[in-house]
């Protein structure tokens, strides 16, 4: 008898904890991950530039998700290789969305491709997050826009340059000349319309305007310049065809006497000899990796500990770190990483960046930044010469003119579609 | 542990434990969750204050900017920059040029301003001088690059509105020229044409603003807004006054980097944007949310002071304290009740028990209540008295006890009386034995050992004769007959000395076996009746001892009538036996485990064996069955079945006397006693071997029949194939030739032979009709069709026939019948047109004008059928009785010299018998020699689903008409239409009743319709009688018919030569028409012509104009895609097809078999191919299939199938293989042209040449005269058109038309109305048949003069005549 109604006691209690265990398996079981998309080229020409982005995406997941991710479930990166390829990209893009349900896409380099992923994220109402700086002059509601707009980097860089570089002495009372260089590109060509547009509003001159087919040879340009024998450079011109350019511009002696601000060069695309070849000269940039800021200087450390201490990050890689940390604070705040409760949300985003405090401008899409130039040194890195005092409202259509007149006239760019 | 004394205390303990620990912990976590989540939403509310306080903010500074942007870039704007700036630089302020221009801007500028709320208005320099200001405070014209004011927020967005063209905000600060308010600027770049004119700025209020930063809905008493800036890394300005300190707005700095004080501002100011329990900068707890303004650099901070927002947290937690003590309390209460009302009771029983144990047997427990405790007290109780209850009982057994054993010591005294009284029983017993013995059936004789009878019952009268007392003391051997009686004295005996045959009454009585006979067994013998009679004994012996000595009973019965009734079935035995072995089949019978133990001679016999040869064997042993192991093998099996229950039967081999076999119908049965187990099986056999011959025999016979058969279905088949080949040579030739220019008896042998084909085609059709209904195969098909139309298309068949033998064919439709019903169409008319055809045939020739009529009368109708009845009648020959009963039998004419006369297979009628009965219907004839006959065919058919839309009958409604012919003919008939079609109808039969109803006749329109047969009508005389009526305004419709004989003359000749089915007005008031073979909308269209309600259509059927077919070369014809491929194998069928399709204006290749037309339609050069069925090689069916397998998903050429392969299914068959159409050989040029137009339709170049029949010349083609006086044309459709031929054709016309109009002339001169309408209507023909269709039209307009006597039309029309014929004369001249 005794032996009986310990037993069943003991029945009971078993059962107890049986249900406790089952229950609290239930809550803590392993839900499935929320995916997002990233398309990035990891071959092809691009893919050097690129893969430091994936890295920064990776690296903000990984620290979302050891933070508990997004109400327990853990985020989860599909990278794509999009092969330097923009109609490939485009296929991925839709494919993601349509097979692997993404809840949101990270990517692009070029304006190329996200002139062909766009109509594919609008035609699903989703949502691209895009890191690159690039010539502005569009808007799309399913974009968000995590560069620069010209408005933010150019015009102010533009402004210090004539304010602070290769000034004639004051004696000859001339106007300042600027040469243009730049790759015969869509981004090249906006900008350097909005340079003139301020080089006349500043009372500069254009010395030279040169553009340049990608991978093309250097040094008739170098030469032209050296002819022209302008007070500063403005250089646009895109991705590895710097390195090209500075070693012209080395060789034909004139590297030390003229200035050059570049817009185009990112501390990644730079090899050791390209970077001697460039040091002294100036770059325009939101980030640098010399930002003195704690945030930034413990955002280095993490990326370093992660891929290795020789991991170099530039300012599309730190747009891309700051791209996912806007979505997963965005599905944070939302409580779900639901596409459409996302998009409620995401537009009021604001975050202490490395870069500093960025936020999103809910009516343009893009990203309220900072601007600075940097002077680069010989191992590559850039010292931080100026910086604006606040972050700079975007404008992807630069006020001083209406949106109708900027299509108007990009219509009238060489290669422009309007 | 505690150790408890009583229940009382361990029950308090654990109740409370038990309730109180679970109320606890639940109160604890509810308490928990919803301060948590009271906290949460508290952070809710706050953070969406926060982001709307953050977008009212922005969303104010950003419609200032937009507004600007308006007055950024009007026109006017631009201008007074322009204006303004060249006034101020080259004048100066004060001057009247900056002043008129100053004046002239200013509304401009003040309109905007007020509108948008600012506080002013600034125009700037590229130079940085502010050229304007609405407000004209201190900072006017100073610079703002240079001046006093450039560190100003107004100074530094003009800066960056210059330096970088962008617009932009500045920060709120005092502002000293517009006396040290807060203000903000805004400015922005203004660029024409790309050129940067100068700056705009504007001022606005902080009141905005600080207004949405100082409004507290929803943030409670404690509520507030801590708007800030970075002055430093460790300072923030508060912009905004506070709730706490109104003028703290640009004044209040707040330290940051001091946790916990003022976290939540530094997080804002650091573009963080959260909520959460913080410490505010003045160290109060506050519930807090910050956000980051990215526009104006600022953190916003709203925030509620915790104490407020979780005052409530107190409250609840005083009250669920409240209510845990209550409820303690009330379980503490409980506890000690319960416990009180448990443990006293279970006291109160503890108590009563002990009582119960000292012996106390009367004490019981006091029982309370329903529950568990009540019912122990009450079970206590009943246990109690359950003790008392036995006590009881035990006493009351020990009384029992007593009472037995009295009971007993009465019951022995009882049994010796009974005793007493059964042995006076036992003696009456005994008394009664005997009486049963004496009374009894059978006799009982008592002996001693010395044979005499000591006693014998009285039966033995019956049995012996003797009596009782004759019999007592005598020998027993006086009851036995010789040999036994003397005999037995010595059977005692050595009875007595042996012990053998104890039963000495065995030969004593019966039989002399010499063996042991048993007392107790019954023997049948035989015994001695008194009167000498031998009677048939049943005796059984039995031997018993009394007092030592031996005595010996017998019973006797009579078994006479047994005996008999043995003797009955021996003999009934013996018969069945006499049977079974004289049955001519095997019989036996068998043990249930094969063996044979019966077997009838029959088998023995056949079998050649001895009975002991298999009796007793197994059956598959037997000598029948050993021969073969698989036959045994075969009988086990059967036994095994028929064991199973049941009846085995087959046809089996057995072997038989002499080595040879017998085919046996075997049949094995089971049989089964009454409880239903097999007991034995029983073989049977009969000789079936005579009957498998003749089986045999048959089953060759029939396969001999099929073959007969199939041979006869090929052979037919082979026929209808062989003949159609040359036919199609014959027929397709004839057609040929008679596109030639031939002469015109040429051209009438040309036509007998093309008869002759087609009759001798119609023969063999018949013969394979015949064929096909005797064979059953023909099939009556079952769709909509309109019996109106198969019969008038059977009639126009045969329309040609009945003018060519000079009969009278009339039709009548009965309106009544339904347009649509379901039935055979084809097979219908075939019917009619056979039993017309056979009428028209058989009343032709004779003195009687021939007359064939063919009625269809609805004979019955119900909602779902109608039987319609078909008449066709002749006057001709008729027939006997006794030909018509054998009339619709194959082979059979109605005389067989009627065959010699009228030609003909016989088969007609039988076939037509046959259809009809196919159709359900049934044909019967009426007929009397020389009277002509009847046949009257009655079918039934079913409506079709869906009656077709009310026919569509020439409305007559309101109409009266008066029909003048025979009631019983035509006119009748006619009478009926009219009414159908909504006429009044009267009919009179002659002209005399005519004139008398003609003065009755109620006024208005009458139409008189006359049936004027071949006589001229009778219109003159109606006029006549019609003119006393002048209020009846008569129409005339008039009938004409039986025109065909040829020494009559035709009163109106239109009708004669076009055989029109058209009515046509010939005078106002008169309408003619056909009789023969009239339809009846014709008819109907005709009278509502009369009556005016229709115009008389004009024809516009023109002449189809055929352009000369020149064949187009084989290029050409590939050239223009129209090349045709022919797959032929028979070269007169070649040459057949290809004068055929040259004619029709085809090119095309020929290919003798498939094979080779298959390699030249890869080509691709062909657009249609013609292909034969049959062919060596490669046949139709797979050249077709190889084609259509190579199109595949190119476009699909037409593929037409030609042959003389006329059985059924061949069509279906031709389609299902995927040819387009069909040709049945011989083809005739019209059908072919007719499928090529079909699947190669083309231009005009493929027109056919001449293939209208020359009769078909339309004489309405008269309206469209040709501007020439000749259509060569005309001629050309009718003769061809060799040119030699033509002109012959003409010349002969313009001599005779010469003659002809000589005599015309002449008769007009004379007056000869008569004469002259003759010649005109002579001239009439011949001028259209050559063309000259003016002069045609001419003539018969004398014609008509002429007719009608009018002298002076005639005339008048002379003239033109004369014109007209020279012009055809000059073209003729021209054209040879």
């Amino acid at each position: 008898m005794l032996t009986r109604h310990k037993f069943s006691v003991s029945l009971v209690l078993l059962t107890f904890l049986l249900i406790a265990f089952l229950i609290w398996q239930y809550h803590s079981g392993t839900k499935p991950s929320i995916r997002v998309g990233v398309l990035h080229s990891l071959s092809g020409p691009m893919a050097s530039s690129e893969k430091p982005m994936v890295d920064a995406i990776q690296l903000a997941i990984e620290e979302a998700n050891v933070a508990g991710g997004i109400k327990g479930q853990k985020i989860e990166a599909i990278v794509v290789d999009c092969g330097s390829d923009a109609a490939y990209c485009a296929e991925q893009a839709e494919r993601l969305i349509t097979q692997e349900y993404v809840h949101a896409l990270f990517g692009c380099w070029t304006s190329v491709c996200r002139g062909a992923v766009r109509p594919v994220v609008e035609k699903h109402d989703h949502l691209l997050f895009y890191a690159l700086r690039y010539e502005g002059m569009e808007q799309s509601p399913n974009i968000i826009y995590g560069g620069a707009v010209p408005n933010q980097l150019v015009m102010p860089a533009v402004h210090w340059a004539l304010e602070n570089l290769g000034k004639p002495a004051e004696s000859e009372k001339r106007k300042m000349r600027v040469y243009l260089a730049g790759s015969d590109y869509i981004f090249s060509r906006v900008l350097n319309m909005l340079i003139k547009d301020l080089l006349a509003a500043q009372g500069a001159s254009v010395a030279g305007e040169r553009y340049l087919h990608m991978g093309s040879a250097m040094d008739e340009l170098a030469a032209d310049i050296a002819r022209k024998q302008p007070d500063i450079v403005l250089n646009t011109i895109g991705g590895t065809d710097n390195a090209a350019f500075f070693r012209a511009l080395r060789k034909s002696g004139i590297a030390g006497k003229i200035p050059v601000l570049s817009f185009g060069v990112t501390e990644v695309a730079l090899t050791p000899e390209d970077a001697a070849a460039m040091a002294g000269h100036y770059a325009a940039r939101n980030y640098f990796q010399t930002i003195r800021s704690s945030e930034n200087q413990a955002f280095v450390e993490r990326f370093r500990e992660r891929f290795g201490q020789n991991a170099v990050i530039d300012s599309p890689a730190e747009a891309s770190y700051v791209n996912m940390r806007m979505w997963i604070q965005a599905a944070l705040e939302a409580g779900s990483a639901d596409l459409g409760k996302v998009q409620r949300t995401i537009l009021r985003q604001s975050l202490s960046a490395p870069e500093g405090i960025v936020s999103l401008d809910p009516v343009t899409r893009h990203v309220w930044k900072i601007a600075r130039i940097g002077k680069a040194r010989e191992d590559g890195q850039f010292d931080v010469v100026w910086e604006s005092a606040q972050p700079l409202e975007p404008a992807p259509f630069p006020t001083y003119r209406s949106s109708e007149e900027w299509v108007r006239l990009l219509g009238t760019l060489p290669g422009v579609e309007p | 542990m505690i150790r408890f004394t009583s229940l009382t205390q361990r029950f308090a303990v654990w109740f409370a434990a038990v309730s109180l620990v679970p109320i606890l912990i639940i109160s604890y976590s509810l308490l928990h969750t919803f301060e948590t989540e009271m906290e949460k939403t508290a952070i809710q509310q706050v953070s969406a204050i926060a982001d709307m306080k953050a977008e009212q903010i922005d969303s104010y500074l950003r419609e200032r900017l937009l507004d600007a942007r308006v007055i950024q870039t009007a026109v006017t704007t631009r201008l007074a920059m322009r204006e303004l700036a060249r006034a101020y630089k080259k004048h100066g302020v004060e001057s009247d040029a900056y002043l008129q221009a100053d004046a002239r801007y200013r509304e401009h500028f003040k309109r905007f301003v007020e509108d948008a709320g600012y506080y002013d208005l600034f125009l700037i320099s590229t130079e940085g001088e502010m050229i304007y200001s609405q407000a004209h405070e201190d900072d006017f014209a100073t610079n703002l690059i240079t001046g006093k004011y450039r560190n100003t927020g107004l100074g530094r967005v003009t800066r960056t509105a210059l330096n970088t063209l962008q617009d932009s905000v500045s920060d709120f600060e005092r502002y000293s020229p517009s006396r040290g308010a807060i203000a903000a600027f805004m400015a922005f770049p203004i660029v024409v044409r790309g050129e940067l004119q100068g700056v705009l700025a504007l001022q606005i209020y902080s009141e905005r603003v600080f207004e949405v930063v100082t409004d507290n809905v929803g943030l409670g008493a404690s509520g507030e807004t801590v708007v800030t800036r970075l002055l430093n890394e460790r300072t923030a300005l508060v912009i905004a006054p506070l709730k706490h300190a109104p003028d703290a707005a640009l004044e209040l700095k707040i330290p940051l980097n001091n946790p916990p004080f003022s976290v939540a501002i530094q997080s804002g100011l650091h573009g963080e944007r959260g909520g959460g329990l913080k410490t505010d900068y003045r160290g109060k707890d506050i519930v807090a949310a910050w956000r980051y303004l990215p526009r104006m650099n600022w953190g916003i901070e709203v925030k509620m002071d915790a104490d407020e927002v979780f005052a409530f947290m107190q409250r609840v937690r005083a009250f669920g304290v409240l209510i845990l003590g209550l409820t303690l309390l009330a379980a503490i209460l409980g506890a000690v009740l319960f416990s009180r009302r448990v443990v006293t009771t279970l006291k109160n029983l503890s108590h009563s028990a002990q009582d119960i144990a000292a012996g106390n047997w009367q004490q019981r427990v006091p029982v309370e209540g329903w529950d568990e405790i009540g019912q122990l007290a009450g079970t206590f109780n009943t246990m109690t008295e359950r003790l008392n209850a036995s006590n009881r009982e035990r006493d009351v057994a020990e009384n029992d006890l007593r009472q037995l054993n009295q009971d007993l010591e009465d019951r022995v005294a009882r049994r010796t009386a009974d005793l007493e009284r059964a042995n006076a029983v036992l003696v009456s017993k005994e008394e009664e034995m005997r009486s049963i013995v004496e009374h009894m059936v059978d006799c009982i004789i008592t002996i001693d050992d010395k044979s005499i009878i000591r006693s014998v019952n009285p039966v033995i009268e019956k049995l012996f004769g003797y009596t009782r007392e004759e019999v007592i003391g005598q020998n027993i051997s006086m009851l036995m007959p010789e040999p036994h009686r003397s005999g037995h004295e010595g059977y005692i005996d050595r009875y007595y000395r042996t012990g053998r045959g104890r039963c000495e009454f065995d030969h004593i009585l019966a039989l002399e076996v010499e063996g042991v006979h048993n007392i107790g067994m019954g023997r049948e013998v035989e015994g001695r009746h008194k009167n000498g009679e031998i009677i048939d004994l049943y005796v059984a012996v039995s031997e018993y001892f009394v007092g030592g000595k031996r005595y010996f009973t017998g019973i006797l019965r009579d078994i006479r009538e047994r005996k008999q009734v043995e003797q009955a079935l021996r003999g009934s035995e013996q018969r069945l036996r006499a049977i079974v072995d004289n049955l001519a089949a095997f019989v036996g019978e068998m043990t249930p485990n094969g063996v044979l133990v019966e077997i009838n001679r029959t088998a023995l016999e056949v079998g050649g064996l001895q009975g002991q040869d298999v009796i007793g064997r197994q059956l598959d042993e037997t000598a029948w069955f050993s021969y073969k192991p698989e036959v045994q093998t075969q009988i086990r099996e059967d036994i095994k079945r028929a064991l199973g229950g049941e009846i085995v039967r087959h046809d089996l081999d057995i072997r038989i006397a002499g080595g040879g076999f017998m085919t046996i119908d075997f049949m094995l049965v089971p049989v089964r006693d009454a409880r239903e187990r097999i007991v034995k099986l029983i073989p049977s056999g009969i000789d079936v071997s005579e009957r498998m011959r003749i089986l045999n025999d048959l089953q060759q016979a029939r396969s001999d029949a099929e073959q007969a058969n199939q041979a006869k279905s090929i052979f037919l088949a082979a026929m209808s194939h062989e003949i159609r080949t040359p036919m199609n040579g014959v027929i397709g030739m004839a057609d040929v030739l008679q596109q030639t220019s031939l002469s015109g008896y040429q051209m009438e042998m040309v036509d007998l032979i093309r008869e002759s084909a087609f009759a001798l085609l119609e023969i063999i059709d018949d013969i394979l009709d015949f064929s096909k209904i005797e064979a059953g195969r023909l099939e009556i098909e079952q769709a909509p069709m309109s019996v109106s139309s198969v019969v008038e298309k059977a009639c126009a068949m045969l329309e040609s026939l009945a003018v060519r033998k000079g009969v009278e064919l009339t039709l009548f439709l009965d309106p009544a019948i339904p347009e649509e019903l379901m039935g055979d169409a084809l097979r219908l008319r075939q019917v009619l047109v056979n039993l017309a055809n056979n009428a028209i045939k058989f009343s032709s020739g004779r003195q009687v004008p021939g007359h064939v009529s063919v009625r269809a009368v609805l004979a019955e109708q119900s909602p779902d059928q109608m039987t319609v009845e078909f008449q066709i009648a002749d006057n001709g020959i008729g027939m006997s009785e006794e030909t018509q009963a054998r009339l619709f039998t194959s082979f059979t004419q109605g005389d067989t010299s009627t065959t010699r006369q009228y030609g003909g297979t016989g088969l007609g009628l039988a076939i037509s018998h046959h259809l009809v009965q196919l159709m359900g219907g049934s044909i019967a004839v009426q007929s009397e020699p020389e009277k002509g006959s009847v046949f009257t065919v009655r079918l039934s058919f079913k409506s079709p689903p869906a009656p077709p839309a009310a026919s569509k009958v020439v409305d007559l409604g309101g109409i009266s008409c008066l029909v003048v012919g025979e009631p019983q003919g035509l006119a009748g008939d006619l009478a009926v239409y009219l009414r159908y079609s909504g006429a009044t109808a009267e009919c009179v039969p002659d002209l005399a009743a005519a004139r008398d109803r003609i003065r009755t006749l109620s006024p208005g329109l009458w139409l008189f319709i006359i049936d004027a047969g071949h006589d001229a009508p009778p219109l003159e005389a109606l006029r006549a009688a019609f003119r006393p009526r002048p209020d009846v305004d008569p129409h005339f419709v008039v009938l004409e018919h039986g025109h065909h004989q040829p020494d009559i003359e035709p009163r109106f000749v239109v009708i004669r030569r076009g055989r029109r089915r058209h009515e046509r007005s010939e005078t106002v008031d008169t309408v003619t028409l056909d009789g023969d073979v009239m339809h009846r909308d014709a008819f109907l269209r005709a009278v509502a012509l009369a009556a005016g309600r229709l115009d008389e259509v004009t024809e516009a059927r023109q002449a189809e104009t055929p352009e000369p077919a020149a064949a187009p070369s084989r290029e050409e014809a590939l050239s223009e895609g129209r090349l045709i491929l022919v797959a032929e194998d028979n070269e007169i069928n070649q040459k057949v097809i290809r004068q055929q399709l040259t004619l029709l204006g085809y090119a095309a290749d020929i290919s003798s078999n498939g094979r080779e037309a298959l390699k030249r339609w890869h080509s691709g050069n062909y657009a249609l191919l013609l292909t034969d069925l049959h062919m060596p090689e490669m046949d139709g069916y797979q050249l077709t299939a190889a084609i259509r397998q190579a199109e595949q998903g190119k476009t699909r050429a037409p593929i037409i199938a030609f042959t003389a392969n006329a059985l059924k299914g061949e069509a279906e068959h031709c389609r299902a293989v995927g040819m387009d159409d069909y040709l049945s050989k011989p083809v005739q040029l019209a059908h072919l042209k007719a499928i090529l137009q079909k699947w190669l339709p083309s231009g005009a170049s493929t027109q056919l040449l001449a293939l209208a029949t020359p009769a078909a010349v339309p004489v309405d083609a008269v309206e469209a005269v040709e501007e020439k006086p000749v259509d060569v044309k005309v001629l050309e459709e009718l003769v061809g058109d060799d040119p030699v031929v033509i002109s012959e054709f003409l010349r002969d016309f313009r001599i005779s038309a010469r003659g002809i109009a000589d005599d015309l002339r002449t008769a007009c001169r004379a007056g000869q109305m008569e004469t002259a309408a003759a010649a005109a209507h002579k001239l009439k023909s011949s001028a259209r048949a050559v063309g000259a269709l003016a002069l045609g039209e001419l003539c018969a307009k004398m014609e008509q003069a002429g007719k009608a006597g009018d002298a002076q039309a005639l005339n008048a029309l002379l003239p033109r005549f004369e014109s007209e014929l020279a012009a055809v004369d000059k073209h003729i001249d021209s054209l040879a």
